[in-house]
């Protein structure tokens, strides 16, 4: 089922031939602190929820205008110029939708887990989302165990990119000199089905690999991976941001315009923030 | 210590892992929750253009019982035939009707609690009581001090706006029935606001007192809404009551001591 929820004044036909970029609830949570970052950063407006009764609910203040309302679990959002006029949207919640200015970009933050059991139902209802949307391609961004890699993963670049060899990410990537994410031979404990034997195992990175099975005979679908461990994140995502950007040229700024990432205020609270000296005073 | 408790939670790392056996959850789950929510209205009244008092379990529903002693129960929530709230109409007629938690809502049910509600009770308004607790609280201003009367708000997008009160700001997040209800109200273009009265705790358990319940008056007179004068004497009868059992705060024979 199809549970996009536009804001009042967005035409959800918009949503067309975007490209979606979907963070995973995943170890670290670097995916869904980096759409955080370009979500700030670009000054992405929200164009609509998803109403998932599959993930735990959660309200806060809406951080972009603590006037206009709350946050919640599943968002979307897309950046429009700052003249226009910006939909009061007082309130975010689990799961947001947001856009980029030129359109061609849609962003999905998911704050939240998945409640156990509904595992299913959440992966249907964002495929049903995707399909009826009619996004061009989606790019899942997620991150997995790095104590779980092996020796040819430990050096080099903390990404990986996973894709089938004519995806819409396999020029550029090669461009960057991306590795593509290896297929390890199955360890005890992975639970690997006939399905996706094909897909690696990516350990800590949620839905990933599910969401991608079962998009990937439908629509356009790769996933940027990122090794990541528990603890100061910020640096992880802000080179996870740089990646995705110069993946798909989002920002596309020029070496010499006056770009940089601007964290969220609420990120003064997250582990890594420097002591205040007034503790020890 | 007692060794005989298992690990309380798995591994942050592991906990995002797919666990095949939770595939065949789904369907069963959701039958599930779908058989055994009821809401009973024993009214034949029209129940449309009400305004929603919703009392979460704590302070709000501790709030509700001593403003709406006088009223008349009309109805009740029930999960698996047992009363989870109940529905209460103010004696003077007027257009609000106080739901009063009974007891805490699992996480995985207040998505379908907070829709069978609706459904049940369509409304033009809702109002929410809830609380934080103080150890939880977030603050990047360690200056900040609180000044009587504590009360935090959130609003939907069509909610009501304060000039006296302060949001619950970020990284604060409220979770349960609340945001549930909030999430529904925002998607449905429903005003809500909800309130947050500071609550400190005891072993996990909210201590609960007439000043942070009476909290709850002077923001909805700041936020021009209308409801049935606090009854002081009745709340502290409730506050007594909630001083022993499951409710208190003080150890109890099961907890767990460090010592004998």
């Amino acid at each position: 089922m199809n549970t996009f929820v536009p804001v009042p004044g967005f035409d959800p036909t918009q949503l067309k031939g975007t490209t979606l970029i979907i963070p995973t609830v995943s170890i670290a949570n670097v995916p869904q602190l980096t759409v955080d970052l370009f979500v700030s950063s670009l000054k992405l407006e929200r164009v609509g929820f998803l109403e998932d009764h599959s993930v735990m609910p959660v309200a806060g203040v809406f951080e972009v205008n603590p006037d206009m309302g709350i946050t919640v679990a599943l968002e979307g959002n897309s950046l429009f110029t700052l003249y226009l006029p910006q939909t009061p949207r007082p309130f975010a919640d689990m799961f947001t939708v947001y856009q980029t200015k030129d359109r061609q970009f849609t962003f999905v933050q998911q704050r939240t887990p998945i409640f156990k059991g509904k595992r299913q139902v959440f992966l249907s209802n964002l495929e049903a989302f995707i399909v009826a949307s009619g996004f061009a391609k989606t790019l899942i961004i997620t991150s997995t165990d790095a104590s779980r890699r092996v020796d040819v993963q430990m050096t080099g670049v903390p990404f990986r990119l996973f894709a089938p060899e004519d995806s819409f990410v396999s020029e550029r990537a090669a461009e960057l000199n991306l590795p593509m994410l290896e297929l390890l031979p199955e360890e005890e404990g992975d639970h690997q089905n006939k399905e996706d034997s094909d897909i690696p195992t990516m350990h800590g990175s949620g839905i990933a690999k599910k969401l991608y099975a079962r998009l990937r005979s439908k629509h356009p679908v790769a996933i940027l991976v990122m090794f990541a461990l528990e603890g100061d994140n910020l640096q992880d995502t802000i080179q996870y941001a740089n990646c995705l950007d110069s993946l798909m040229r989002i920002v596309d700024a020029s070496p010499d315009a006056n770009f940089s990432w601007s964290p969220p205020a609420s990120w003064q609270g997250l582990f890594g923030a420097p002591y205040d000296p007034e503790l020890y005073q | 210590m007692d060794f005989s408790d298992e690990f309380p939670t798995i591994p942050t790392r592991y906990a995002f892992d797919e666990d095949s056996d939770e595939e065949d959850l789904a369907e069963v789950v959701d039958k599930l929750v779908l058989d055994t929510i009821k809401v009973d209205l024993a009214t034949e009244k029209s129940m449309n253009g009400y305004t929603i008092l919703y009392g979460n379990y704590g302070p709000g529903e501790v709030f509700l019982k001593a403003s709406f002693s006088t009223g008349t129960k009309v109805g009740s929530i029930q999960l698996k035939d047992k009363i989870i709230a109940s529905v209460i109409a103010s004696s003077n007629n007027s257009t609000d009707l106080a739901i009063i938690s009974e007891e805490k809502i699992p996480d995985e049910l207040v998505f379908a609690v907070t829709v069978a509600l609706f459904q049940q009770l369509p409304c033009t308004e809702v109002i929410l009581f809830d609380s934080y607790l103080a150890s939880n609280y977030i603050t990047p201003n360690r200056q900040e001090r609180e000044t009587v009367p504590i009360v935090k708000y959130l609003r939907s997008s069509l909610g009501r706006k304060s000039s006296q009160l302060d949001m619950l700001s970020a990284p604060n997040l409220t979770t349960g029935i609340s945001a549930a209800i909030m999430t529904y109200c925002e998607l449905h273009q429903l005003p809500c606001v909800a309130l947050f009265t500071l609550q400190e705790s005891s072993l996990g358990k909210a201590l609960i007192t007439d000043e942070t319940t009476a909290a709850f008056t002077t923001a909805l007179e700041d936020l021009e809404v209308a409801c049935p004068s606090l009854d002081y004497g009745n709340l502290r009868s409730i506050l007594r009551g909630r001083k022993f059992g499951k409710d208190s705060g003080r150890i109890d024979a099961d907890h767990h001591r460090m010592y004998t």
